[in-house]
């Protein structure tokens, strides 16, 4: 009987996790919005810290970090069996934090501090930093590669990538990429093994960097002032938002050649693919909204109401795409 | 450990005044409500070089290349001085009503604000009449931390609200009394 109970609630429990979420990080509100993405509008709204712009989703989804860069902290919010949200914590982490990245197991979770040139690592059961990364000016973007072994920070005011040795926690080596990198993604699927790809702000450009030689390979030209880039989970598209073109830059992943250039809405910047690969989304900042773009038909068809001034900066998808 | 605390203290020195977009970006949205049609309305404010026609506070508006995306206009000030600073046109749709422009540049003393971008349009407000939406996104006027009051968020807000007010304002007056 209890076993059956049991075997009924995980059975629920599954159904409510089958429906994707994005989890949104409201700047403007001082809190995370949680969008259903199957229903297609906000199923609760959780208060963080101030003004917070980072996030990344624990593999599994029952963890999310959020930073608050006005805060000077990060908050940790857990997601209860009955689908509901409580913030479990709120760690005092440096004096910007921003950019977010989880390693492969979601026990260690990398913090960029735009002000202080480093990156926290905060060990996720004790919920304490237990470390620090000297990188380069003003980190913000960061992603871990699949293997656990490297994690990769974009230095804003350096023009460059950092490369982190996880094991020593030490930054091993620099990559010149363009000018002000901000959205970093980590790629297995490119045409010539795993990629790197990095916005970079104020070239316009996306770079292409090869981790096994740690050189930029290639350079793609997008749309004014560019945020983040996803790749689907088999790297045979690649999306780019574009916040000063209102707009998502759009290439073939295998070939590189640019496939369209979507309008949007305004100031679109946290992106990401939805679990079942049919869907880009964008939070748009400046009209409050996340933009649905079919990831077959290169169109806009929906757009969800999110709270104000959404950043959604990071990996913001349960369950985690890859 | 001493030792940590000094590095950690002359890195924090050293870091401080290299920053250049710790801010938070502020937005300012404004609207306002007119008995006119979109196209009767669109035709005050579609031209790039033509903000002087239409804003109280701006005595000139010269642009370089009219309506085309690139075009620079200088926008010249009703004040002690003629203080100006140069716009660029970055989309322009005929068709949605609306263009898109930025200040690459501007004296903080002139207007507080850092990376501008500013988007206005004419919507159908479904009544018969029109909705004018100006939307700006900006960093406050001074970039580094512990800002003085003139140039701290809410003052740059406050000087790109009342920029906003008094355009738009000047639309309504302008469509509504027919000239």
């Amino acid at each position: 009987m209890i076993a059956r109970i049991g075997f009924a609630l995980l059975a629920l429990m599954g159904a409510a996790r089958a429906e994707p979420l994005a989890y949104i990080t409201d700047q403007g509100a001082d809190a995370v919005s949680v969008i259903n993405l199957a229903q297609g509008h906000i199923v609760e709204t959780v208060k963080v810290g101030k003004k917070p712009a980072g996030v990344a989703v624990a593999p599994g989804g029952e963890r999310i970090y959020v930073s608050n860069p006005e805060g000077h902290s990060i908050s940790v919010v857990s997601r209860r069996a009955d689908g509901t949200h409580q913030v479990l914590a709120e760690i005092a982490a440096g004096e910007g934090p921003l950019g977010l990245a989880l390693d492969a197991t979601g026990q260690r979770l990398f913090v960029a501090d735009w002000y202080a040139d480093r990156v926290s690592v905060i060990d996720t059961d004790k919920l304490a930093v237990t470390g620090e990364i000297k990188v380069g000016q003003s980190p913000s973007g960061m992603a871990v590669s699949p293997d656990n072994r490297w994690l990769y920070v974009a230095n804003r005011e350096s023009d460059s990538i950092s490369v982190v040795d996880l094991a020593s926690l030490r930054s091993t080596a620099e990559i010149a990429v363009g000018k002000a990198p901000f959205g970093v993604t980590f790629d297995p699927n490119g045409p010539d093994g795993p990629r790197v790809l990095v916005a970079n702000v104020q070239s316009g450009d996306v770079s292409v960097i090869d981790p096994a030689t740690r050189r930029e390979t290639r350079r793609l030209k997008v749309k004014s002032f560019p945020y983040a880039v996803a790749a689907t989970r088999d790297g045979s598209r690649l999306f780019v938002t574009n916040q000063h073109d209102d707009s998502v830059s759009v290439f073939d992943g295998r070939s590189y050649e640019p496939l369209a250039t979507i309008s949007t809405c305004g100031f679109p910047e946290g992106l990401a693919v939805s679990p079942d690969q049919t869907e880009v989304l964008a939070a748009c900042w400046m009209d409050d909204v996340l933009a649905v773009i079919d990831v077959k038909g290169l169109k806009m068809t929906r757009k969800i109401l999110a709270g104000a001034s959404p950043r959604a900066f990071g990996q913001f998808i349960a369950p985690d795409a890859r | 450990m001493k030792v940590f605390a000094l590095a950690a203290a002359v890195i924090a020195i050293v870091a401080a005044p290299v920053q250049a977009h710790g801010p938070t970006r502020q937005k300012i949205v404004e609207t306002v409500e007119i008995a006119k049609p979109v196209d009767q309305v669109w035709a005050i404010i579609k031209d790039f070089d033509g903000l002087s026609k239409w804003h109280p506070a701006v005595a000139s508006s010269v642009a370089d290349k009219g309506n085309e995306v690139g075009s620079v206009r200088k926008v010249v000030l009703k004040a002690p001085g003629d203080p100006s600073f140069d716009e660029v046109l970055d989309k322009y749709d005929a068709a949605e009503h609306s263009y898109k422009y930025e200040i690459p540049k501007v004296d903080p003393k002139v207007l507080p604000v850092n990376t501008y971008t500013s988007t206005i349009s004419v919507l159908d407000n479904g009544k018969g009449g029109s909705t004018v939406e100006w939307k700006g996104a900006f960093y406050r006027g001074y970039m580094l931390n512990d800002p003085p009051p003139e140039l701290n968020d809410e003052a740059s807000a406050a000087a790109v609200r009342g920029v906003y007010r008094a355009g738009l304002d000047n639309i309504k007056t302008l469509a509504e009394s027919g000239k």
